[in-house]
């Protein structure tokens, strides 16, 4: 749906180019889904399915090196550093409780990780596995940091597309947003302008916002979801539902509006955004994620207010 | 299970779960859809609504069958549920409001789903409480069973002020339009009528006002889409409420070759007293291991008092 609070603004786009599309995405079976999603939509106007993999080498050798290139000593030390920054005051005990906080919130993450592993095959690898049968794709695939390389950018530039739709990823210089012919587009898993940045739908769980679990649509910019919208709307709960699931069903709904907001552009050569307001929400980080939020979520789940919640939704 | 037609009542399928629907629950995940479809074709032949039909008339069902009906012709269903079913080939059921498929007047329920959304409901209780509304009553519930044209004039004109025009011919995506009611008809699918507006008619059994707004729909329906149907679907098919009167009126005065499909959780098995209407269960937000328990228990309709 269109967000009711923003104002819109009519755009045209540019006529008489053959709309061909580009896909960005990570390789994880949501990602995968989007993938294959467009290419079952769009058929032979995809051009391209650059698939992103931290544990993939360097397509091109111009980056720094990355996290996957880092021996276990290099990321222990860069976790010390991390919690000696966070630690609450002087002296080795406040650094050792700070270090475990750290480790502890690691290991949180890597719990959550996994639970929506299991949830994503649960959910799309039926739907995955006949996609693959009846869909010819093949990705490029590709370590994450290459995204900013000049190579990628005359990758680009040559393939001139006039869709570049993308699903997760590192922020895209504006370089490579010149490239597109038409319109670079982004599917984030968070309610914008007040949700932006990672792990927005945890975030809006942590403050109990139900309205705030959102997919949002926009035009891709060089900020983190900041560019204006062009479809935002709330997936379908279930009273079942775990932390994991809702996040992968905001994923496969945004997906579904990226297919939608397309097929409009394609069909009609003006569409409609509404610029998100400078001052409004806030853009979150994933470092910057406090351990008790997780925590605080999986404890308001296990207490069954998801199930409340929608109980109270649903009576007016 | 039992030997009899079971007939499934869903309504949307889809990711998506709106402000117009999230008050009113409507929707169903399709991965959860999913695995009931997997679920139900276990325990059961599913059947599409025609075959069902044939088999009850003709005295035929000799094992447990299931079939799926939709209601309100919401577009989750040619997009989600439409794949899933055919998978396991078989076509379901579409129940259409006229005034929706058309684009003539948007769902009251789902205005009202949007204005409980957006704080709007404040000003529709003053409405309300002139048609005997008072305050901490269910608005849900009051409008289910008190809505007359006042009440209605009244939410499309709050609706009017809290949304945009760009909103409200947004929201129309939500429905299916002709094309795609045709394209669900041409693999199979039964669609059947279910009224214009989709208003509560049970309420008053005053059965011209039920057979107009049938009429009316069946009348745009064939111009529309070029055919008939053969199931009329009654909005709201609330467990027995006043339905017995309604049934009695539509029995004497109804077209000979139109069915009346209620919604009371019964199974639909050959009889004398079953000849012209049919029984669905409507499916809550559970999981397939639920609704198998939920379908072992259910009874079959057993006639009239």
């Amino acid at each position: 749906m269109y967000p009711p609070e923003l104002k819109s603004k009519e755009i045209e786009l540019p006529e008489n180019l053959e709309k061909n599309i580009v896909l960005i995405s990570f390789n994880s079976l949501r990602h995968e889904r989007f993938a294959y999603r467009m290419k079952q939509t769009f058929g032979d106007r995809v051009k391209a399915w650059y698939r992103l993999d931290n544990n993939r080498q360097k397509r091109f050798s111009e980056n720094q090196s990355s996290a996957s290139n880092q021996s276990n000593k290099e990321k222990l030390l860069i976790m010390a550093r991390s919690a000696k920054k966070r630690s609450r005051g002087p002296g080795s005990l406040a650094l050792a409780m700070s270090l475990a906080r750290t480790l502890h919130q690691k290991l949180d993450w890597r719990h959550f990780g996994n639970k929506v592993r299991r949830a994503e095959e649960r959910m799309f690898g039926r739907e995955l596995r006949l996609l693959k049968k009846d869909i010819k794709l093949s990705p490029i695939d590709m370590h994450p940091s290459d995204v900013s390389s000049t190579e990628f950018v005359q990758e680009i530039r040559d393939i001139a597309p006039y869709f570049f739709l993308s699903l997760g990823g590192p922020l895209y210089r504006q370089e490579l947003l010149d490239c597109i012919t038409g319109v670079a587009i982004n599917q984030h898993a968070g309610h914008s302008p007040d949700y932006k940045g990672t792990h927005t739908t945890e975030w809006a769980l942590y403050h109990r916002n139900l309205t705030c679990i959102s997919s949002t649509v926009h035009v891709t910019t060089s900020g983190a979801d900041a560019g204006p919208i062009l479809r935002r709307s709330n997936p379908c709960i279930f009273p079942d539902d775990t932390p994991a699931t809702i996040f992968l069903r905001v994923a496969a709904l945004g997906t579904e509006l990226m297919i939608e907001t397309v097929q409009s552009m394609i069909s009609n050569n003006s569409y409609v955004i509404f610029p998100q307001p400078i001052t409004k929400g806030m853009t979150y980080i994933g470092k910057n994620m406090p351990p008790h939020v997780l925590r605080s979520v999986f404890r308001d789940f296990k207490k069954g207010w998801l199930q409340d919640e929608l109980l109270r939704r649903s009576k007016f | 299970m039992k030997k009899a037609w079971y007939i499934l009542n869903y309504h949307d399928i889809s990711w998506e779960q709106n402000e117009y629907l999230n008050a009113v629950g409507e929707s169903f995940p399709p991965d959860i859809f999913s695995e009931h479809v997997a679920a139900l074709s276990n325990e059961f032949e599913l059947v599409s609504i025609q075959t069902g039909w044939e088999r009850l008339k003709k005295g035929e069902i000799n094992s447990p069958i299931l079939s799926f009906w939709f209601d309100d012709g919401y577009t989750g269903v040619r997009r989600y549920a439409e794949p899933i079913l055919s998978e396991k080939k078989v076509a379901g059921g579409v129940a259409v409001n006229s005034d929706f498929l058309l684009r003539k007047d948007f769902f009251w329920r789902l205005k009202l789903s949007y204005l409980s959304n957006v704080d709007g409901l404040r000003f529709l209780r003053p409405i309300l409480r002139e048609n005997g509304y008072k305050t901490g009553d269910s608005i849900r519930e009051f409008t289910l069973t008190h809505v007359n044209e006042t009440i209605v004039d009244g939410i499309n004109k709050i609706y009017e002020q809290l949304s945009s025009p760009l909103q409200r011919e947004d929201s129309w995506r939500l429905f299916e339009d002709i094309d795609g009611i045709k394209q669900l008809a041409a693999k199979g699918w039964d669609i059947s009528n279910h009224t214009c507006g989709h208003f509560p008619l049970l309420n008053k059994p005053d059965f011209f006002s039920i057979q107009n707004q049938f009429k009316s729909c069946e009348e745009r329906l064939v111009k529309h889409l070029g055919f008939g149907t053969t199931f009329w679907v009654l909005p709201f098919g609330r467990p027995f409420y006043n339905q017995l009167d309604h049934q009695r009126l539509f029995e004497k005065n109804a077209p000979d070759d139109k069915i009346m499909v209620y919604g009371n959780d019964l199974l639909n098995k050959t009889g004398e007293l079953q000849k012209r209407e049919l029984y669905r269960i409507t499916v809550k937000l559970i999981r397939s291991d639920k609704l198998l328990k939920y379908l072992k228990r259910l009874k079959p309709f057993k006639g009239k008092d």
